[in-house]
């Protein structure tokens, strides 16, 4: 019995801290945060594929990509590739990264970040006819600032629940 | 778990491929379909998570209104007082217009059908400018319909599913729309510059008759928008004697930021026309 809990409920947490990023990416934010957004998805699979490489990696990565395609009514595919991007430096620089302070995690969050969001906007570029403007770069400021938070809140919930 | 043995960078190279072939795919043709009337159901439910605590709170002010709501009826009123006689003459006016347009038996418009529709309350991607309203196949809602609000003009619909409809705005770079400058008549077409709010009539000559400050409305030509909305305001004419056209800046009078209610009209001709070509 405690063993099934052992493998399942991993799992299911890491599930549940994707589940509220979604929400936290598709909630209504003040106008002038229009373009400051954070975006939580890749905070949070940047946290998994630093702590658990081997459960979440480039594949679970382009999955919650495919997810903000779904809510986001984008083209299947282009979000999914940008986060396939994010998990890959993650996941074969976990080693480094983990040794790295905050802050200069944060650096590398917003060099991430804003790879994500280049790509995405180049891809809105060839398909939708959308101008890529410097103002979509305020989102990687944000989601590198609020890097120490979810950092913390997911290292306190990886202890509690025990997820190696 | 043999994919976890492949290296990382193969498993994204693999991935980067398969993304590639799948936007093209989506992108190219209705293949994918199926798929998205699959994940309308996920994004339906998704949104109403979202919009839950939103719900609440309109829920608890109706039972608990405050001062601004009867404030806000007050003023509603007012407007009421004044824009019901104003209908009034209106109606006249269009029976009117009408009668004349018969007697001349010219081009006759039919009274426009409309629809009021919500704006999914969910921040979308910001760098995507589009949105999403709460009526779909269901409602009659067909691909290219005219989306107003009490403002002006916001754009058209680009992507119809069964409660669902995605819009996308003039200010989209491949967006062009038909219009004239109210003032004078004078007609033109406004394309999107891919900036929020603004537009430009980039097929305007240096003699054109064009003043800042100039409302331009839709003229009704290539039959998609009815005639007579509200578009936008000219803000700006920079006259280059090196270029063939002058470069007109507009901003739209439709603000998508304070914006949660869209009215989709039905332009008859428009309707049935598209109704052809699926036949």
């Amino acid at each position: 019995m405690a063993r099934v809990r052992q493998t399942k409920a991993p799992a299911f947490a890491i599930f549940i801290t994707f589940v509220l990023a979604y929400v936290l990416n598709l909630v209504n934010y003040p106008e002038w945060m229009r373009y400051a957004k954070p975006d939580w998805v890749l905070l949070v699979l940047f946290y998994w594929c630093l702590a658990v490489p081997d459960r979440v990696g480039v594949g679970t990565g382009w999955l919650a990509g495919l997810g903000l395609d779904i809510f986001y009514y984008a083209l299947f595919g282009q979000h999914a590739v940008a986060k396939a991007f994010v998990a890959f430096v993650a996941v074969t620089d976990h080693q480094h990264l983990r040794l790295y302070a905050l802050w200069e995690q944060c650096i590398v969050v917003f060099l991430v970040a804003s790879v994500d969001i280049g790509i995405t906007a180049w891809i809105y570029y060839v398909t939708a006819n959308i101008e890529i403007q410097l103002i979509y770069w305020q989102s990687a400021l944000a989601s590198c600032l609020l890097w120490p938070l979810v950092y913390i809140l997911l290292r306190g919930l990886r202890h509690r629940v025990g997820i190696r | 778990m043999t994919f976890n043995r492949i290296s990382p960078l193969f498993r994204f190279s693999l991935l980067i491929v398969l993304s590639i072939g799948l936007m093209i795919v989506d992108h190219r043709s209705t293949l994918v379909q199926p798929a998205r009337s699959f994940t309308s159901v996920l994004n339906i439910a998704f949104e109403s998570v979202v919009q839950a605590p939103g719900w609440a709170v309109t829920a608890l002010e109706r039972y608990y209104p405050d001062d601004s709501l009867y404030q806000e009826l007050v003023t509603l009123q007012n407007k009421q007082a004044i824009l019901e006689p104003q209908l009034q003459r209106y109606e006249t006016l269009v029976a009117e217009n009408e009668r004349l347009s018969a007697l001349l038996s010219s081009f006759r418009r039919s009274r426009d059908k409309m629809l009021l529709t919500q704006i999914i309350d969910v921040g979308l991607d910001p760098l995507s400018h589009k949105f999403v309203v709460n009526s779909g196949l269901e409602s009659g809602v067909y691909l290219g319909q005219a989306a107003v609000t009490v403002e002006g003009v916001l754009g058209q619909v680009s992507e119809v599913r069964l409660r669902r409809s995605v819009i996308t705005l003039i200010t989209n770079l491949s967006h062009g729309l038909p219009v004239q400058v109210q003032r004078n008549g004078l007609r033109t077409i406004v394309q999107g510059s891919g900036i929020a709010g603004t537009i430009k009539a980039p097929f305007l000559t240096g003699t054109a008759d064009i003043q800042i400050g100039d409302q331009l409305v839709t003229s009704g030509l290539g039959g998609r928008f009815p005639i007579g909305y509200r578009v936008g305001e000219i803000t700006e004419i920079i006259d280059d004697a090196n270029e063939a056209f002058l470069t007109v800046h507009a901003e739209t009078t439709a603000k998508i930021n304070h914006t949660k209610e869209v009215l989709l009209l039905w332009n008859r001709e428009d309707s049935s026309r598209l109704d052809d070509l699926d036949g």
